[in-house]
């Protein structure tokens, strides 16, 4: 089953992998040709127009964007987040009950196949899918950023390599949403709409004081590449609840399919 | 253990609309057991709690002697399903479709596999969503099959074939049966019960309200009459019917009794028409049943 499952999912894998390789390939190959003195100038120009909490929430405050790779820290990170998480939160929303709603679920059921093994396939190939999109991404941005500058290894990677958490908690958490469905349409809405508005909460929640618990709340913030930059290593704290999450929306994932019913 | 699959005391209530309850059935190993209702009397909703995609109020079902839950996938090799509606993989060829279902199996199907897609005259290079709904379920059919299950269930499983297509899904049943396979299947089509079944289970608003050998079913025949005569009122007269019966100078009425007493009184009379038509399911249950 697992095998069916990659080969189905083939074809949006390498749409996803593809924007996002595309996009930083792209990016890479003009960038350098766009820095020199007279655009730097502008730049820090512009940056000295924006408020602080602006800056700080692109890591702009800390990070220039005058490098290929500072641009990757900063808005290049965004992306990353922010397209990846829409491919994880999308497959975890529609993996599961598109077999509902197509109805193929009768099917399946009948087989010498229990529900539990359904939801392991399922995990197994969405968890080996979104792995498949970090590691390709990271490897293509290496090659392109070694060809242009020096960086700092320890630190690529685990820029690279941390917004997977935030993957696999979109994923996690779209997937056992989705149990609550009969279909795709519907919580993969839902699954769209939790990236848009756990983005948004990061954004909003960085304006001010204020506001500040909105940020920490977003899954957005789980995976802040601020304190990677500032720390060189990765919050462990947020590290250990994403997991706890992980793991919770597993085992509810498994228990509601268990009980669920197919009409 | 003669019973391959029993059910007792089935309950399963969707809130408001009705459901079933306390269904009990006993079906005997190598044979044809036909479960018959009109629509919505609670046929799928029998068969989908016995495949356990959907959840029991309360009951039990038993495979082969053991309690059948949804982790037992021994007694699911023991199982063919084919759902009312099939359902499969778009993008797949129909060997595609066929091959993944073999792969949940642990053995080889392929010489059964090609004898049903023969039999079923199946084109297996065309897509899923190339096929028409006849084809669909002949591809249905295959996979319930396939795997040479000890008991096939089957959820109106003659519907949208055609004719000729009805004929070697019969011939194929029997086939079965020959085998040792026992088939439950639902249906609401009274005449292919009638001529594949041993035995009959009948389902009214939720109940099982007669399980019986479908020879005591047969000869208790029930047949609407139509008749067109001059005489219409004293046939009437003389059978005691209502004078309702007469609409636009036709005789309709059902008839339950010896039709041979039927021939011997209209004989007497000159008729212009006599039309002997078979009941379909959900007259059987007002005339019959109630």
């Amino acid at each position: 089953m697992l095998k069916r499952e990659l080969k189905i999912n083939l074809k949006s894998l390498i749409i996803w992998t593809g924007i996002l390789v595309l996009m930083f390939a792209l990016i890479f190959a003009i960038y350098p040709s766009l820095i020199n003195e007279e655009t730097k100038y502008m730049i820090t120009k512009m940056m000295d127009t924006m408020p602080d909490d602006i800056l700080a929430t692109f890591n702009m405050d800390i990070v220039g964007i005058e490098t290929a790779y500072g641009w990757f820290k900063t808005e290049g990170y965004t992306f990353l987040t922010l397209i990846g998480g829409l491919y994880a939160a999308i497959v975890g929303a529609t993996i599961l009950v598109k077999e509902e709603n197509d109805k193929t679920i009768e099917f399946l059921i009948s087989k010498p196949i229990s529900r539990e093994s359904i939801v392991t396939s399922k995990i197994l190939c969405g968890m080996i899918n979104i792995l498949i999109l970090s590691g390709l991404v990271t490897i293509v941005n290496f090659i392109c950023l070694r060809n242009i500058e020096d960086f700092e290894l320890k630190e690529f990677l685990i820029i690279s390599l941390l917004p997977m958490l935030l993957y696999f908690m979109l994923f996690f958490i779209t997937l056992f949403l989705s149990t609550f469905f009969k279909k795709t349409r519907s919580s993969m809405s839902l699954g769209i709409a939790i990236v848009f508005i756990s983005y948004l909460m990061q954004i909003i929640g960085g304006m001010g004081e204020k506001v500040e618990f909105i940020k920490n709340i977003s899954l957005f913030e789980f995976v802040s590449s601020r304190y990677v930059i500032l720390n060189n290593t990765v919050d462990t704290k947020y590290l250990i609840a994403g997991a706890v999450i992980i793991l919770l929306t597993i085992l509810g994932t498994y228990k509601r399919y268990h009980d669920k019913e197919f009409l | 253990m003669n019973n391959i699959l029993e059910v007792k005391n089935l309950t399963k209530n969707y809130g408001k609309s009705r459901g079933v309850s306390d269904v009990n059935l006993e079906i005997e190993k190598g044979t044809i057991y036909g479960f018959i209702g009109p629509n919505g009397a609670g046929k799928s909703t029998t068969i989908k709690c016995i495949m356990n995609l959907i959840n029991k109020n309360s009951g039990e079902v038993f495979i082969d002697g053991k309690l059948f839950l949804k982790k037992n996938n021994e007694l699911k090799n023991k199982i063919g399903y084919l759902p009312s509606e099939v359902n499969l993989y778009d993008g797949l060829k129909v060997k595609e479709m066929i091959k993944y279902s073999e792969s949940f199996y642990k053995k080889d199907c392929s010489k059964r596999i090609s004898e049903l897609v023969n039999k079923l005259d199946i084109d297996v290079n065309k897509k899923i969503e190339e096929l028409s709904l006849g084809n669909l379920k002949k591809v249905g059919i295959v996979l319930a099959l396939m795997h040479e299950p000890e008991i096939v269930i089957m959820d109106e499983a003659s519907s949208g074939l055609d004719p000729l297509m009805q004929e070697a899904f019969y011939e194929i049943l029997l086939e079965e049966k020959k085998k040792g396979t026992t088939i439950f299947f639902s249906s609401h089509i009274l005449s292919e019960i009638k001529r594949i079944c041993d035995k009959v289970a009948i389902i009214k608003e939720g109940k099982i309200i007669n399980i019986d050998d479908m020879n005591n079913i047969e000869d208790s025949d029930v047949v609407r009459i139509k008749i067109t005569s001059d005489y219409n009122k004293d046939i009437v007269k003389e059978l005691k019917l209502s004078e309702d019966s007469i609409k636009n100078e036709t005789l309709e009425f059902i008839y339950k009794d010896d039709i041979n007493n039927l021939m011997k009184i209209l004989s007497k009379y000159n008729i212009k028409k006599l039309l002997i038509e078979e009941l379909d399911i959900e007259e059987i249950f007002i005339h019959y049943y109630k």
